[in-house]
Order: C-alpha cells, then structure tokens, then sequence
C-alpha cells in the first residue's frame, strides 16, 4: 500500500486563471505541490455555501478556508519567500500588487460587455488607454530608474508575479496593440523564463481567460 | 557559405517552410525558437515586429514567403526558368492564404465556436482548394506541382497539408490522390524524413 503525502494547500476556483493565478504562480515559484481544484459552473453551486463569502478562489489550509485573491497571495507569498527583505519592502510589494489587481479590474467591463460588440470594443480600448498604458508607462520609468530586474528590491516577489499574470492577460487581449516598453517586456520574459514559472505556463490547463 | 539564423516561435507555422527548404537542402542553420514571454522583447529587435526573420551575416530578412523564396533560388528549389518560378509562387501564395484563412479559428477561445470555424474552414475553403491543386496535378503529370522536379511549392504543400492531416485525419483527402501521393513522396525525402524525425514537436 502506498501513501501519499497530503498536499499542504488546496485552491478552489473556476476553470480559468483569472483571480487565482496569482496564488498559482506563487505556488509554481515555490515549487510546492497543491490541489488546483477547478470547479465547472454547475459544480460551484454545490459547494457556494460552505466557501467564507460564497465566492472563489478559496485557500484551504489545515482544514480551515481563506477567501480573497490577495490575502490569500499575501499568505503564500510570506511563506514562500516571495515577500522582500524586510517589512517595508514587502509594504511596497503589497502596494503594487494592489496597483495591477486595480488594473486588472477595469477590465471587468469588458465581460459585462457580453455579446454587446460595440460596448465590447469601447470596454477594451478603454482598458488600453485608461489602465494599462498608464501602469505600463509608469512600470516602464520605475525599472528604468532602478536598473532593478524586478519591481521592488533586486529579487523576485509577489508583485512581479502580479505583474506576469497582468501582463499575459493584457498579451490575450490586445495582441500587437499592446505598448511597446522596453523594461516591462524585458520582466515579462524574465519571469516567464524563471523554470519553475515556464514549467507552469507549459503545463497549465489552457483557458481563454 | 552565409550563416543561416532563423527567428521563430517555438512553432511549425509561418516559419517551417524555411526549416524544410534548408533541410532539403542540406544546409545548416541556426534554429531559434524562443518562448511567448520573450517576444514582447524581441519584437523591438525584429525589422517590422514580426517573425518569422532569417538573419544571413548580420542582415535580418522579414516575411516568410520572401524567406522561403530566397532560400529556394539560392539552393535550387526555385524552378527551372521564370514561368516555372513564377508557378511556384503561385502555389506558395495559396498556401499563405489558407494559413491566413485558418486564423480565425486558431485564435477563436470558445470551444464550439472554434470547432464550428475549423469545420467550416476545412469543408468549404480546405475542400475547394484540394479540389482545384489536384486537377492541376493530374494536368502537370510529373508527380510535382511545378515542372518535373522538386521545387518549394511541394514543400510549401507538404507543409501544411500534413499539418492538416495530423489535426482533421486524411479523410478530407480521399478524393484527391495525387495530392496524397505529393505530401507522401515528399515525406519520404531523406533529408525532409530526418527533420522531421528530429524537429521539436509543436502542436502547430
């Protein structure tokens, strides 16, 4: 009879990368093994109830349920050495973070677009033009003036992993419209050539979003 | 002899052409395939921001019939005369244009939607085309799209049309036996069967 080790970590979420591949990525840079539990729709409504605010994703941890996509990064991010040198600089790495998640949620119009082609269209320019254009420009002089190759600090942390899953999003949705910048382009492919991190991308489920 | 570099994506697509004409050849060249999460890095380095490239001695080439036709004249792919070259790029324009026909689907995320799309794309656009390049095969008579012998045309089809098989099965095929005879005695070049036994496999 063999037994396995029990994971540490279970996340529940959809069958997508959106709020929960953040606390994916970090758990891919840690190299710790969890359940990526994805729930099909119909699925969800069975298990709503018990989830904290009946909402996704959700850590479970010794038996004990964390909701929101942050707090749970944070947690993962502390643990695993993904949370700078010393409290300030994890203060600034919780900033950023909180930055791209901003970001990341002016593109929510674009889903409530729906079939609506035309509001659809203004949803995504305005995603360009309003968000990310101005958090790539700023990003971009960030980097610039530090001569950092990561955000905060000279190592990587839980805001360049934010960073990552902005930008790939960003790459899905805009295509070669998205703004040439040097330096975020430069940490986009330095992340995403991290092993443990190119490892994810190549095996994680494919979803449009 | 010019060194050959190639700029890619860790893909077959727009770039596989060039790999197979140098292979046939027997010419070395430098195959880089970088990841995704480069290219926003690379594209600055890129002459119009797009791959493939193929750098020879320090010059970037972009475009990929251009590429492909380069490489073909100076390796002796191209045609005998300027009616057959031209010939060849007739074919090689078709080809293009069924890869730029199948991008909606590629691209398209919902999965019903894009099966609907590959269906269309391979019963109306696909069938049509098969139709057409196999009468003309049959009037060539030489087992070649172009003249009597090799040239990149029946490597461009090769290509594809065994890409398509991989993905849709050769059903679509059945009414087009020279075409099958063309993708198969191309596959069965020494040169071409040892690039692709050796090649990365990559989905498209």
């Amino acid at each position: 009879m063999s037994t396995r080790r029990r994971n540490e970590y279970k996340l529940y979420y959809f069958n997508s990368k959106g709020r929960a591949e953040l606390a994916r990525l970090i758990l891919a840079y840690a190299k710790v093994p969890y359940d990526d539990v994805r729930f099909e729709n119909a699925e969800w409504l069975q298990h709503k109830d018990r989830m904290p605010n009946g909402q996704l994703p959700v850590l479970e941890w010794k038996g004990q349920l964390l909701p929101q996509s942050l707090a749970i990064a944070r947690f993962l991010a502390r643990r695993h050495n993904l949370a700078g040198s010393d409290e300030w600089q994890w203060a600034k790495i919780d900033a950023m973070t909180d930055t791209i998640n901003d970001t990341l949620g002016e593109a929510i119009p674009i889903y409530r677009a729906g079939e609506d082609e035309e509001k659809k269209k203004e949803a995504i320019d305005n995603f360009l033009n309003k968000a990310i254009e101005p958090l790539f420009k700023r990003l971009e002089k960030m980097l610039d003036d530090s001569g950092s190759d990561y955000l905060i600090g000279n190592q990587c942390s839980m805001a360049d992993l934010a960073f990552f899953s902005c930008y790939d999003f960003a790459v899905g949705v805009f295509g070669d419209r998205l703004p040439q910048c040097q330096h975020v382009a430069a940490l986009y492919a330095r992340v995403g050539q991290i092993p443990a991190i190119k490892n994810w991308i190549e095996k994680r489920p494919v979803t449009p979003f | 002899m010019p060194v050959y570099k190639l700029h890619y994506f860790n893909l077959r697509g727009r770039a596989e052409l060039a790999r197979l004409i140098m292979s046939q050849a027997g010419v070395e060249f430098e195959d880089v395939r970088f990841e995704r999460t480069e290219w926003p890095a690379l594209k600055a380095t890129m002459p119009f921001g797009q791959v493939p490239v193929l750098e020879v001695d320090g010059q970037m080439l972009a475009q990929s019939n251009t590429i492909s036709r380069y490489l073909s004249r100076k390796h002796d792919l191209a045609g005998k005369d300027d009616w057959e070259q031209a010939l060849a790029d007739m074919y090689a324009d078709n080809i293009n244009d069924l890869m730029t026909g199948m991008r909606p689907a590629f691209l398209e995320k919902d999965a019903d939607k894009q099966k609907e799309l590959y269906e269309k794309f391979m019963t109306e656009t696909v069938a049509t085309h098969v139709a057409i390049v196999e009468k003309q095969l049959e009037k060539n008579g030489t087992g070649h799209l172009v003249g009597k012998e090799l040239t990149w045309a029946d490597l461009a089809y090769y290509g594809f049309f065994s890409f398509l098989v991989e993905k849709f099965g050769e059903d679509f095929l059945k009414d087009a036996s020279h075409l099958k005879s063309l993708i198969a005695l191309v596959a069965e070049l020494p040169n071409i069967k040892k690039w692709v036994e050796s090649r990365p496999k990559t989905e498209i």
